[in-house]
């Protein structure tokens, strides 16, 4: 019993951060119709960069989360202007291939700035709790609440703010919203960068649990796919529980049936989910 | 004035119906054969076949391949890796397995396998399209490479996860292992692309691409006017895999030799595979020529300039090349969606004109 609430702790954290990023590409997808390709690489952006500010730089590990995703959501922002926004109108695919060009590139360049080494983030909390026989480290806790804080802002800004309720209406009805005076490319803009800033947290959050490298973007781009997917695309809410849940039963696949097969698991779930029920759990139409 | 269809007096059906009927393409088709099977073997030596020649014609197997299923049946793949990957350890499994037969039935034998599994990852297509598929397809590509990582069986229990291609024989000659000559390496490969080609040029002409096409148009249209979509779609992925699993096999034994299946079926070759048609043309079979032809060339002409000529380290020009070939795409597709085809078409439109263009 105790190494199953200890599994279901460590896939939270990690379904946490699944979450989070998932959170970025159903955003962009509901309000812009666009598959990004390059998200992964916005994820291993920031966790090589949280890296390189904490590491080398002795930045502190928030001031670094800060600083990553404020650097990537500029990032993303450039590429929205380079290889989004010239496409929008054409063919829905174009955007999809000229995001996996980026990817291309940012992977590349990574590999120039950062070499092909697999590195560990280093976090400033060392010590853990224990609950009823269930250990948590302190670091899962504080990247948990991390997650939990960047969930709420974004709840908090869609909701709440002005901008919020404009990006509301530009994803109801983009013709509409330009009628009435809104820029509907600074809210696309806008819309990108605060997916960007997402993904650099996703990798603020699980980078320290595994390690950061180039590479390491194609892998959870998947997952965040296997998260939209099951959800449907561009339900929030259904990301967020899905995201855990995904997290969740990894960890409980790899306790109980098979750690090799692991990362098997998120595959076969798309799948099943394609075939089953193409349009989602949470979404009824 | 060079280029002409006036003055072509064709007196039957079969004239009027054959694949060039202008003279001038005919006689350029003639000539590139003539230049690939007549001169090229006796003059190729072992740098341009392992850098240029051999690469180039196997990327047109797995690009026509691609082509036919995302450029003429309208349905995305990103898992090309994969099922090359599924080419060449079948191809491995039988050249261990079966030593007496030819090589040449292996590679054939091995795009059939590969049109079966294609055929099964193309069971969703009826249901999902577009991107759904697009991530299916993904989703295969990832499981494909995995599977092969993690089964000892079918890289045959060796030690390093790699896979070796033993020395086969066509008709007494060295074809793969490590003592192939180049023209021998080229020929077998010319002579797939060529009947490959073929088969391809002829399929989307014919009836079979036609209903292809108009499932990539519109589906339900398609559906309405009498084409089975469950037809139409299962024989493009079992042709496209087919084409694909041949490329994999080839490229695995006749030009790599050893293969670590992440390396060299990667997701990465999902891309340059997909961006090949895309900067060749969609729906072209000339644009798989093209596209091939262009991504196997830049990255050498850039190698020489920027190792030979500049003297940078070899590993930072090769990023710098996936990297200029990453903005070449973007570029392409705000300026030119429809490729370098496209390009050729223009050209022939001018040239038709030229030189009095009023």
């Amino acid at each position: 019993m105790w190494t199953f609430g200890q599994q279901v702790v460590n896939g939270l954290v990690v379904g946490m951060g699944y979450s989070i990023f998932a959170m970025g590409l159903t955003l962009i997808f509901g309000m812009m119709r666009v598959i990004n390709m390059a998200h992964g690489e916005f994820f291993m952006m920031g966790a090589m960069l949280i890296f390189t500010m904490t590491a080398v730089l002795h930045v502190p590990f928030f001031l670094a989360l800060i600083f990553a995703a404020a650097i990537v959501a500029l990032f993303s922002v450039i590429f929205d202007r380079i290889a989004v926004q010239p496409l929008l109108n054409t063919q829905p695919l174009n955007v999809m291939i000229s995001s996996m060009a980026i990817s291309v590139i940012m992977v590349n360049l990574a590999t120039i700035v950062w070499n092909t080494d697999t590195r560990i983030i280093p976090t400033p909390f060392s010590g853990q709790y224990t609950f009823a026989g269930v250990t948590i480290s302190q670091t899962a806790l504080v990247l948990s609440l991390i997650g939990i804080v960047a969930l709420v802002a974004l709840w908090f800004f869609i909701e709440k703010t002005a901008t919020g309720r404009i990006m509301r209406a530009v994803a109801q009805d983009e013709t509409g919203a330009a009628l009435i005076g809104i820029n509907v490319r600074a809210i696309y803009s806008i819309t990108i960068a605060v997916s960007g800033a997402l993904a650099a947290i996703a990798g603020g959050i699980i980078g320290p649990i595994w390690s950061a490298f180039p590479t390491m973007g194609e892998n959870i781009l998947l997952k965040g796919f296997a998260v939209i997917i099951v959800a449907g695309m561009g339900s929030a809410r259904g990301a967020v529980l899905v995201g855990l849940g995904l997290g969740v039963s990894e960890a409980l696949f790899g306790q109980y049936v098979s750690t090799a097969y692991t990362s098997a698991f998120a595959f076969s779930l798309l799948v099943l989910m394609c075939l089953i029920r193409p349009q989602g759990i949470f979404k009824n139409a | 004035m060079i280029y002409r269809e006036a003055g072509e007096y064709k007196t039957s059906y079969d004239a009027d119906s054959r694949t060039f009927p202008i003279k001038f393409d005919r006689m350029g088709y003639y000539t590139a054969m003539a230049v690939a099977f007549l001169v090229v073997p006796f003059i190729i030596n072992d740098y341009w076949a392992s850098a240029v020649a051999v690469p180039f014609l196997i990327y047109v197997i797995a690009a026509l391949g691609l082509n036919i299923l995302t450029g003429f049946a309208g349905q995305v793949s990103l898992g090309t890796g994969g099922f090359m990957a599924v080419g060449a350890y079948a191809c491995y499994k039988l050249m261990t397995g079966f030593p007496e037969v030819s090589i040449f039935f292996h590679v054939l034998i091995a795009g059939g396998v590969t049109a079966i599994v294609g055929v099964l990852f193309g069971l969703p297509s009826l249901r999902i399209k577009g991107f759904y598929l697009a991530v299916a397809t993904l989703a295969a590509q990832f499981f494909l490479v995995w599977l092969f990582n993690k089964v000892p069986w079918f890289y045959n229990h060796s030690a390093s996860g790699q896979i070796n291609a033993p020395e086969r024989t066509v008709f007494g000659i060295a074809v793969t292992g490590p003592n192939t000559d180049a023209w021998a390496k080229y020929l077998f490969c010319l002579i797939f692309v060529v009947v490959l080609a073929w088969i391809a040029r002829n399929l989307t002409r014919g009836s079979v691409g036609r209903k292809w096409m108009a499932i990539r148009d519109m589906d339900i249209a398609a559906e309405i006017i009498g084409v089975n979509p469950l037809m139409a779609k299962l024989t493009a992925f079992a042709v496209s895999s087919f084409f694909v699993g041949v490329a994999g096999a080839l490229f695995f034994s006749v030009y790599l030799g050893a293969v670590e299946v992440g390396e060299a079926f990667g997701i990465q070759k999902s891309f340059l595979v997909l961006f090949m048609i895309i900067i060749g043309g969609l729906g072209s079979i000339f644009g798989a020529f093209a596209g091939a032809a262009f991504m196997v060339l830049l990255p050498v002409l850039l190698k020489n300039i920027l190792v030979g000529g500049l003297g940078w380290p070899t590993d930072l020009a090769a990023h710098l090349e996936f990297m200029i070939v990453g903005g070449l795409i973007v570029a392409f597709l705000i300026v030119e969606p429809h490729g370098l085809a496209q390009l050729w078409r223009l050209a022939k439109e001018k040239l038709r004109l030229w030189p009095f263009p009023h």
